[in-house]
């Protein structure tokens, strides 16, 4: 068996389960990050056959599951190629984590709002003389 | 032979001289103010590689959590994120740089 023979096994074997990254993006990190949320899709691929990249979708579907209520901010997205045996075996992974975040909803005061009083204040309170308000028929009290 | 070796000498001369950036993203910006009110953070992440055996990516995920890191009860806006690639003699360093606006 020639040198050759021997290198190619053990660098195949050695470059079994490596991991690239092709690819990476971010959004803007909100100020509250109390609730991580994170998803991921991956396509293995035999010999890098690959007919479709609908496995994407998956990825932000299972991200606005994880925060029905919320939006999702400050996702982190990464794409990496991983090499499960070369040239036979592989894969893309599309992994996205970020932080739900919930509307801050203002809670409405309890009961009915006061209503301001539109009726002129008692003369008694005020000191001020009330003016003469003319009756139906027209004539001053 | 002669053309061998002027690749090799090339080779190894260029060896840290050239640099391959793959991605430049810009995030979105959510300013409720002036940019010029924000304070600009940057972070840093890299990963050396030999002969291209490497079993993960988290360095990437380092350079997000040390941006973040800097910028504590405040918003992180307008996220440039920079990855590249800086060669050397048969290995390379995977470079993530990240840029950001903090609130606070």
């Amino acid at each position: 068996m020639t040198t050759h023979a021997l290198l190619l096994p053990i660098l195949a074997t050695l470059a079994s389960g490596c991991v690239h990254m092709t690819s990476i993006s971010t959004t803007s990190v909100p100020v509250d990050r109390g609730q991580r949320v994170e998803a991921e899709a991956e396509r293995f691929m035999f010999m890098w056959m690959n007919f479709n990249n609908d496995y994407v979708y998956q990825l932000t579907e299972d991200l606005a599951e994880q925060c029905p209520d919320g939006r999702v901010e400050g996702i982190l997205t990464k794409q990496e190629r991983i090499i499960y045996f070369p040239v036979v075996a592989h894969a893309v992974r599309v992994s996205a984590g970020g932080f739900c975040v919930k509307p801050v909803v203002e809670e409405a005061p309890m009961g009915p709002e006061p209503v301001k009083s539109e009726v002129a204040p008692d003369a008694g309170e005020t000191g001020e003389a009330v003016p003469a308000v003319p009756d139906a028929d027209g004539a001053k009290e | 032979m002669n053309g061998m070796r002027w690749m090799l000498v090339m080779a190894i001369g260029g060896v840290g001289c050239t640099h391959a950036v793959h991605v430049n993203h810009t995030s979105d910006f959510q300013t409720t103010k002036a940019l010029s009110e924000y304070r600009v953070i940057d972070a840093r992440a890299e990963q050396h590689v030999l002969l291209g055996f490497v079993g993960d990516t988290h360095y990437a995920n380092d350079a997000y959590l040390r941006l973040m890191n800097q910028c504590e009860g405040g918003q992180v806006t307008g996220i440039q994120t920079r990855y590249s690639t800086s060669h050397s003699f048969f290995s390379w360093t995977n470079v993530v740089e990240m840029k950001g606006y903090c609130s606070k």
